[in-house]
């Protein structure tokens, strides 16, 4: 289209160079003709590279994908998953990194004074290199016509929008199965707003001039919503709100009286003009708004919640365990959330005794969050072989109570998370000279009784053959 | 997915591989050339406008051509694309989720652990925009804190320096005894080594020196590495041979395995779990997502699949050992898993079942009972309520 435009554009200015007699006159219509195809080609060009910006992004999308399919990756879930993170660890990074820019992306609060480069989530994409990953512009966009929609008002947008994208909005539809299209709901919402603005006739305008575009097309749902934003023609905003003044007015004065005749009218009154009330109230907006977002999200491939969101539920119910929900954590009913908590427990820090808890779910990052999801379902036990019970009734696996009394001196680090108080020094070298063998047990069982055993969370010390080996079956 | 991937690669580079924008690009350019000589041409008095109008019409003709090509190769490419199986997750996924739409606390409680884990890895001006954007207020100490450790990586990362490292290692030397981390002698073991590598083979005095400072007081704990490291350095100019050259090799001596372990300590002790809860739960969900997809396929076969019990899923999501977190003890004779309320008890020959069960089997602690796997018998007075404790 852009070129046949200006393929007429040339042809008219040269024929008028060819009949301008002047050379000055010439010379003069020839620099505006090279002027514009200045700017034609300048528009060329963005368009180009707005393409191959597309381009590039899917390239480097399938690009990152051929890292696992390369390897034929095998599926995860079953029992190989032992080292998924350790498998690709940078490629597992990554995704959480992209759900996370999604997912800020998609909650941002869009101020149009700030540009783009300031959004939070386009900044960590950048910052990551991963601005080829996400389709930050489109999903802003999304964002941005919602907002003009739902604060603004703004039906322009979403209306050129509609027409942009008649066929697409068009298989959504039918793919939705759904009786009303986003483009009837727009224009529908554009009628409404000239009857609540009394503007009579560009109300009629709208609906002989688009409304009845939809009429035949499926005729029970939008005839009859059509029908009833007819009814507003003659009744508007504050007639309504007359009416309920009255009612509630009557209402106050007579409420004992439940039996009375008028309540039950003005209730009846209040059912049937409801439904009008509802078309002229602000919530509709909020609902075109969404009803939008939807159809741009489907346009586009974009999941309608964030991916965040769904993942991390699945995650979440993958560990929540029925342990977790015994963590001593309150739920403050409130919308005021703080990071003090996090300040709070670092005080506490220094007279912390027991074995943290490193479980994402007990964590206060995501314990309120996750409080209302089901729980995993367990079948198998994962109690260690070789479980001892201390006097106390705490059980450990036999070889971590030893490791963690005697504390190897071996490069292995111990990645334990216990604390407790210090052993003695010098059962500690004693059974430092016993810490060679430590991972035979048929030894450990020889050296048993000579030694007092401590137990990792209490910081009590026991005898050792207070020690009894359990069989958790 | 193999081949569904396969294709769509395979369009990805039929798409890119059209030249026709380029092309036009180019044609216009020329075109523009061609303008210009005209001008060139007039103001020379030469208007003779033949061969440009011819120049248009070939110009007019290739664009049309390229124009129509690129949009079949679009239109080609999306349609294929529509082929490919689509997947939507929410399809899968029946069960409660997290909802932050119209739920201002869930949204402000998900901001804040994106936050934190934004915080633990380091982007502090990402943190300072959300804080600005979302309107909730972080406080300066928790920032100040989570600089420190970035402080601490940085340079370990960008300057190969250990030193800030080793100085927060020791003023905390206490707590990571506590927590029982050897990092602090580790990240001394490694600074002994660089030393010593940098140095000349005969002359390792500094690392002599720097093992002289520093290691004695780890001379409880870790006497038995010491005492191979200065081996090495003993033996250092003599032919390999013996097994301690390759001590020194052998270890783990990767930025990135003390990186990770500095960020866990660090975290665990500022009263934080080692890793991030968030990106731990994310990686967990990719582990899960199969089963879900498995039983969402499995459930569209038949119909009555929800027989588990309240609030639960009703399947088993097999996590690796080092995603549980939680003993888990299945009661042998209830198959039940025991919680707070329902704890495992210990019976007198050392076997352990469920609360509930032993009270079923005592009859409401009436009666002695055999143990369900031995023939010892025993009253529900001899049990002992147990805790199963991960170290």
């Amino acid at each position: 289209m852009l070129v046949e435009r200006q393929k007429g554009n040339i042809l008219s200015q040269l024929k008028l160079i060819e009949m301008s007699s002047s050379k000055a006159e010439k010379t003069q219509l020839m620099n505006t003709l090279i002027e514009q195809q200045k700017r034609f080609n300048q528009l060329l060009r963005l368009k180009v590279a707005q393409h191959n910006e597309f381009i590039s992004r899917l390239q480097s999308r399938i690009l990152r994908l051929s890292i696992i399919d390369q390897n034929d990756i095998r599926p995860l879930g079953k029992a190989t998953t032992e080292n998924v993170a350790q498998d690709r660890p940078t490629f597992y990074k990554e995704e959480i990194n992209l759900m996370i820019i999604d997912f800020l992306l998609k909650t941002s609060y869009l101020n149009r004074s700030q540009s783009q480069e300031l959004n939070a989530g386009v900044m960590l994409a950048k910052k990551l290199g991963l601005e080829k990953q996400v389709d930050y512009d489109v999903i802003l966009q999304g964002l941005e016509i919602y907002n003009q929609i739902k604060i603004h008002k703004n039906l322009k947008v979403l209306m050129n929008w509609c027409t942009e994208n008649k066929r697409s909005l068009k298989s959504i539809q039918t793919l939705n199965n759904s009786d009303s299209s986003l483009e009837f709901e727009t224009y529908f919402q554009s009628f409404i707003e000239n009857i609540k603005l009394g503007k009579l006739p560009d109300a009629l305008e709208v609906a002989n001039s688009y409304l009845i575009n939809f009429l035949d097309i499926n005729a029970r749902g939008n005839l009859n919503q059509i029908a009833s934003g007819a009814a507003l023609l003659c009744w508007n905003h504050d007639s309504f709100r007359n009416v309920f003044a009255q009612s509630s007015k009557t209402g106050g004065l007579k409420s004992s009286s439940f039996y009375d005749q008028n309540v039950h009218m003005m209730n009846q009154i209040e059912k049937n003009v409801s439904h009008y009330n509802d078309l002229l109230e602000d919530l509709k907006w909020t609902k075109l708004a969404n009803f939008f977002l939807f159809n741009f999200n489907s346009l586009y491939g974009i999941e309608q919640s964030p991916e965040l969101l769904l993942l991390l539920s699945i995650g979440s119910i993958a560990l929540k365990t029925r342990s977790c929900a015994h963590e001593i954590n309150e739920i403050v009913d409130s919308e005021h959330i703080s990071f003090e908590s996090y300040l709070k427990e670092n005080l506490s820090m220094g007279a912390r005794s027991g074995i943290s808890n490193e479980c994402p779910i007990c964590s206060t990052d995501l314990f309120e969050l996750t409080s209302h999801l089901p729980f995993s379902h367990q079948v198998k036990s994962n109690i260690y072989d070789n479980s001892v019970m201390l006097p106390n009734g705490n059980v450990y696996q036999y070889e971590k109570l030893m490791l963690n009394n005697w504390k190897l001196s071996q490069d292995s680090v111990l990645e334990s998370s216990g604390s407790g108080s210090m052993r003695s020094a010098s059962a500690f070298l004693t059974s430092l000279q016993a810490s060679d063998d430590v991972d035979r047990q048929e030894e450990h069982a020889s050296l048993l009784g000579s030694h007092k055993i401590v137990d990792p969370l209490t910081g009590q010390s026991f005898r050792r053959e207070q020690i009894v080996k359990v069989y958790p079956t | 997915m193999s081949s569904s991937f396969k294709s769509l690669s395979e369009e990805i580079d039929k798409l890119s591989g059209n030249r026709s924008l380029e092309n036009i690009v180019t044609d216009s350019d020329s075109l523009l050339a061609g303008l210009e000589t005209l001008k060139h041409n007039i103001e020379n008095d030469n208007d003779d406008l033949t061969s440009t109008k011819a120049q248009v019409k070939s110009w007019t003709d290739k664009t049309l051509k390229n124009e129509k090509s690129i949009n079949k190769a679009i239109k080609s490419y999306s349609a294929k694309i529509e082929k490919l199986a689509s997947f939507k997750l929410a399809n899968v996924y029946s069960y409660q989720s997290i909802e932050v739409k119209d739920n201002p606390r869930n949204r402000k409680l998900l901001d804040r652990a994106i936050v934190m884990d934004l915080l633990r890895n380091g982007h502090f001006d990402i943190v300072e925009r959300i804080e600005s954007e979302r309107d909730i207020p972080i406080p300066p100490e928790l920032i100040a804190k989570f600089k420190e450790l970035d402080d601490i990586l940085v340079s370990l990362r960008e300057h190969d320096d250990l030193r800030p490292a080793i100085e927060w290692a020791s003023r905390n030397s206490d707590k990571l005894k506590a927590i029982r981390s050897d990092l602090e002698f580790d990240l001394h073991k490694l600074q002994f080594i660089k030393l010593y590598r940098n140095s000349k083979k005969s002359e390792p005095f500094e690392a002599y020196k720097y093992a002289k400072d520093n290691f004695p007081n780890f001379g409880a704990t870790h006497l038995d590495t010491i005492s191979k490291l200065l081996f090495s350095i003993m033996y250092s100019s003599a032919a390999s041979g013996h097994g301690f050259e390759s001590y020194l090799t052998d270890l783990n001596l990767s930025n990135d395995s003390f990186y990770n372990q500095i960020c866990q300590n660090y975290c665990s002790l500022i009263g934080l779990s080692a890793n991030s809860p968030l990106y731990s739960t994310l990686l967990t969900s990719y582990i899960a997502l199969p089963n879900f997809i498995k039983y969402h396929k499995i459930s569209k076969l038949s119909n009555n699949l929800n027989w588990t019990s309240t609030n639960e899923i009703p399947f088993e999501i097999n996590l690796p050992a080092s995603l549980q977190f939680h003993s888990i003890f299945i009661c042998p004779v209830s198959k039940e898993e025991t919680t707070p309320e329902n704890p495992p008890m210990v019976l007198p020959c050392h076997h352990i079942i469920s609360k509930e069960s032993l009270l079923k089997l005592s009859r409401n602690s009436v009666a002695n009972f055999k143990c369900p796997y031995c023939p010892g018998t025993s009253t529900i007075t001899q049990a002992v309520q147990a805790k199963f404790i991960n170290l």
